[in-house]
């Protein structure tokens, strides 16, 4: 018997990974980050597939939306030139190859680490996503100390850049002057 | 419907932080590091997940990490951006390798201060 299960797995497998590689490859940095979105909205599947649908929807309305909206105005307000090409030159092959062999021998290591050991996997379908309502529930009930600190490091990196980016116009006004 | 075996996924993730450690190390400009960055705590979310559904057979607490990593991610993100906004109104670019000639100059503004007061002291 086919498993659908497992031939759906494989299709957004491919799509994840021909996507990370497109997000870096990719000669325009427009496309590079279409291809980034595409690679979070992957994620996103896979976790659906997996019965995590709360943590999906937070992945495609963060990640998916917010994160590459953020990428790409960044990319408006920096790039020269029309098309949006990268004024920058690529590495060169000697650095590419001894990146490649570097990145590659830690993916080795680590394959061989996680072959060795047993993985348990449910015999039947996923547990129970348990709704949202476990998620959030323990969220402030176990995770009241963790919760409050990002909220926090959020809040601090907003004000942190509206710090840095005050004192750069404050440095311009006081040049002028 | 059978569940996938757990190792698939442990083996895609490592696939993919190989992907993202490469950009990381081959790409100059600031935007493609910080896709790279992405790509990695993608393939962590995506292990806290199957753990989390599979090792651990349904417990939220995988859930809660990888929304903790969500919101961390997207804090990193402003900041990373902040950055390179910054960087292109220093230098006019956004290769990060010249980034290290900022640092150069200011060295050098020092050095000629000291050297300024120095002469002053020198003159007096």
């Amino acid at each position: 018997m086919v498993n659908v299960y497992a031939i759906d797995y494989i299709i957004m497998a491919v799509l994840i990974i021909i996507s990370a590689i497109m997000a870096l490859e990719a000669r325009e940095i427009v496309y590079a980050i279409f291809f980034f979105d595409l690679f979070t909205i992957g994620i996103g599947g896979m976790f659906l597939l997996f019965n995590a649908g709360y943590v999906a929807m937070f992945q495609l309305a963060v990640y998916a939306g917010a994160v590459a909206v953020t990428v790409l105005f960044a990319v408006m307000l920096t790039r020269r030139t029309v098309t949006g090409k990268e004024i920058i030159s690529f590495a060169s092959i000697r650095n590419k190859i001894a990146s490649l062999v570097l990145a590659l021998s830690i993916a080795a290591l680590m394959l061989i680490l996680v072959s060795r050991y047993d993985w348990a996997t449910p015999t039947g379908d996923y547990p129970d996503p348990l709704g949202g309502g476990a998620i959030f529930t323990s969220i402030v009930t176990n995770y009241v100390v963790p919760f409050l600190g990002i909220s926090l490091i959020l809040a601090a990196s907003l004000v942190g850049s509206v710090a840095l980016l005050r004192e750069e116009r404050s440095k311009k006004e006081v040049a002028s002057k | 419907m059978t569940a996938v075996p757990t190792e698939w996924t442990v083996y895609l993730s490592i696939i993919i932080l190989s992907i993202g450690l490469y950009g990381i190390f081959t790409r100059r400009s600031m935007i493609r590091i910080l896709l790279g960055v992405e790509l990695i705590l993608g393939a962590a979310t995506l292990n806290f997940i199957v753990f989390s559904m599979s090792v651990l057979n349904g417990d939220v607490v995988g859930h809660i990490l990888t929304l903790f990593v969500i919101a961390l991610a997207a804090a990193e993100t402003i900041i990373g951006l902040i950055l390179l906004i910054m960087l292109y109104k220093d230098v006019g670019s956004i290769d990060i390798s010249l980034a290290s000639d900022v640092k150069a100059e200011e060295q050098d503004e020092e050095q000629d201060e000291d050297k300024l007061t120095r002469g002053e002291k020198e003159d007096g």
